[in-house]
């Protein structure tokens, strides 16, 4: 593939190349680490959480978890809803944002993932993992959700599978973002507050605070109980973190090296759990590891201040959930019972991240930066005043890195970015920005 | 090791107790090729809860349980132990091990959490007359097996699953296939995890391992009906070895 690419680059096309192919495969990009992933782990005490998984997640998601293939094979059927869904997504250039930030010969590129159903990159795994869950014989999907962008994918999914979906959506999102929320019971998703009073930790919490305003490992944990009510019908199917989930996302990266006219310097994603972020960078960071390309390029992760785990938590053994009912993994983590304040990117509102994209960052190989609200609510304004897209919150994260660092950036410089999804669900957070009412 | 597919036993020394330990090492001897022998820990992070128990339940922890191995078991083994625990005093543990009698020594948490003393591991190991033997996962990066294969190991260790004993959907023929074909002929692979039937032992042999590792399933049918069931679990597996 590299070779293609690299042609490209060569001939100096500034052209965006629109004919591209859906993969045939996902990257996995453990077979390319410099170290070794570490293994899952059950705690000291209890039942073996690691045991557990077979009760929650669809046996294909427990085996690509553990798979020491480099290249996944993407089923069929996957593929066609990828095509159905409008893959391959299209690469731009941020022409407009280049003129207003007066750079010079600094060129700007963002895959956008917006212009999926889900109008976010989320759906690219949910159509995988509701696949394999049919497979296994479930009827019904079961997830958390935050902004509500993993939850409306995961409705997209069920729909388009014929299955039923179930949604634990955070509480300060289920009011704030009632948008996505009622999409998702267009969809005909089931869409619960969480904490709820339909599983144990949910009744907990709850007792403690009957307006908690929950977060992402909370709902994860209240999804999971679900599912164990059931686990005959129901499968569990996570939005980011786990390395299945960053390896369907490889689509997008393995989209964009197709695409690309010129080979960035710097590549940037945001944040949440990993999955974006790796989903764009991986394949480029593979091909680095194996000495194929991208020798240069910086890759940069983009957090929020209010879940700064990348650059400020710990490398450290943790669950992935609240509740503790899923294995440790170990990641950088603000720990699990780390509650963010609410902000508009609610997506990135999680206290880990996924291990490969920890490991990348332990070794330098990925550098993080945090921002907050403020500065990148003003930085999306901006890219939607040039470009004409409304960024998601979330998105906007790896918008305000790109335009700081195109501002500094010498003569030459190409920078990429994953438009993870569009924001055109998020008027809450503008209007407050905005200060409309 | 030689060309056909060995069986290992795994046992924690001195589980249950010292007494009965050393007597099923006695006993299943004839029918096993090598003993990987656990030294107690209160910390087996990388195991699965079978393994757990043995740990917890072993008569001796550390070194200590080492000590009572001088001279008493019958076969070749390794020994296995976490580098967590010996890290602040690795001379000394290697040499409990060689007086032992160990051939090897496997270190499962080496490769993950002490990435950076694999070359000091093994030039240890051999100033004690060891050989160093590595542990991988089914998802261990291609390149960092051929810097395991650059110390010379006696064997290269793939555990088939999340941790021992523990079964999960997960595709091993295509793991094994993958680290075979990338190990070739340059090192002895052996397997383990959650190894339990002879159906097992019979399907990974076709795949060309060198030596499969039975530990959970075993000590289970220890707690099922005593040393007898163990003794026929160990038959079995030996059939479908020979066959």
């Amino acid at each position: 593939m590299w070779s293609k690419v690299s042609r490209r680059f060569k001939e100096g096309s500034r052209r965006v190349i629109s004919m591209v192919s859906i993969p045939s495969y996902w990257y996995n990009i453990a077979a390319d680490l410099p170290v070794p992933l570490p293994p899952v782990r059950d705690p000291d005490s209890g039942p073996s959480r690691i045991e557990l998984l077979t009760k929650i997640l669809p046996s294909v998601l427990i085996d690509q978890e553990f798979s020491g293939e480099r290249w996944i094979p993407i089923p069929d059927d996957v593929r066609r809803m990828y095509e159905k869904i409008g893959r391959p997504t299209p690469y731009r250039r941020a022409d407009n944002l280049e003129r207003e930030l007066g750079l010079k010969d600094v060129h700007i590129y963002y895959k956008f993932e917006g212009v999926l159903p889900s109008g976010s990159h989320k759906l690219n795994t949910a159509l995988a993992q509701a696949y394999y869950a049919k497979q296994d014989g479930a009827v019904e999907v079961v997830t958390e959700t935050s902004a509500g962008q993993w939850g409306l994918a995961t409705s997209i999914a069920a729909a388009l599978f014929g299955m039923r979906a179930v949604i634990f959506m955070t509480r300060a999102s289920y009011r704030s973002k009632p948008q996505r929320r009622v999409l998702m019971q267009v969809l005909g998703a089931t869409v619960h507050p969480s904490p709820s009073d339909l599983t144990e930790i949910g009744r907990r919490l709850l007792e403690e605070d009957r307006e908690h305003p929950g977060s992402l490992g909370i709902a994860i944990s209240e999804a999971v109980e679900y599912v164990l009510q059931r686990p005959e019908e129901r499968r569990y199917l996570p939005g980011s973190v786990m390395e299945f989930v960053l390896i369907h996302q490889t689509v997008i990266g393995l989209e964009a090296i197709q695409q690309m006219p010129e080979q960035p310097d710097i590549v940037v994603a945001c944040v949440g759990g990993g999955s974006n972020f790796g989903g764009f960078t991986y394949p480029m960071i593979g091909m680095r590891l194996r000495e194929e390309g991208f020798e240069k390029t910086r890759f940069i992760a983009v957090e929020s201040k209010a879940a700064p785990k990348l650059t400020s938590g710990k490398y450290m053994y943790d669950h992935p959930d609240t509740s503790g009912t899923l294995p440790l993994i170990k990641m950088y983590t603000l720990g699990k019972d780390f509650v963010p304040p609410p902000i508009h990117a609610a997506g990135l509102r999680y206290h880990g991240a996924a291990p490969s994209l920890s490991i990348l960052v332990k070794l330098g190989i990925v550098e993080p930066v945090a921002y907050e609200q403020e500065e990148v609510m003003k930085a999306a304004q901006l890219f939607a005043r040039t470009e004409g897209i409304i960024p998601a919150p979330e998105s906007a994260h790896a918008i305000k890195a790109v335009i700081d660092i195109a501002r500094k950036a010498s003569p030459g410089t190409v920078i990429a970015f994953n438009l993870s999804g569009h924001g055109l669900l998020d008027t809450d957070a503008y209007s407050k920005v905005l200060g409309i009412s | 090791m030689s060309s056909c597919t060995k069986l290992i036993l795994y046992l924690t020394a001195t589980y249950p107790n010292t007494e009965t330990f050393l007597n099923i090492l006695e006993t299943v001897s004839h029918l096993v090729d090598m003993f990987e022998i656990g030294v107690p820990t209160d910390n087996p992070k990388y195991d699965g809860p079978t393994i757990r128990m043995t740990h917890r339940g072993a008569e001796l922890r550390g070194v200590r349980a080492l000590e009572v191995l001088r001279g008493r078991v019958p076969r070749e083994f390794v020994v296995m132990a976490y580098m967590e625990d010996h890290v602040n005093s690795l001379d000394l543990f290697l040499e409990k091990c060689a007086e032992a009698g160990a051939r090897g020594v496997l270190m499962p948490d080496l490769l993950f959490d002490y990435h950076d003393l694999v070359e000091e591991f093994s030039k240890k190991c051999r100033e004690h007359g060891l050989e160093p033997c590595f542990f991988i996962s089914s998802k261990f990066p291609y390149r960092e097996v051929d810097r395991v294969l650059s110390q010379r190991p006696l064997f290269i260790y793939l555990g088939l699953q999340a941790c021992s004993g523990v079964r999960l959907p997960i595709f091993i023929e295509r793991n094994v296939k993958i680290y075979r074909s990338i190990i070739g002929d340059r090192c002895p692979l052996i397997v383990g995890f959650a190894i339990k039937s002879p159906e097992d032992v019979k399907l990974l042999k076709k795949l060309g391992v060198d030596g499969v590792v039975v530990g959970s399933a075993f000590v289970r049918e220890l707690s099922r009906c005593g040393l007898e069931c163990g003794l026929r679990f160990l038959e079995d597996l030996k059939r479908a070895l020979v066959e």
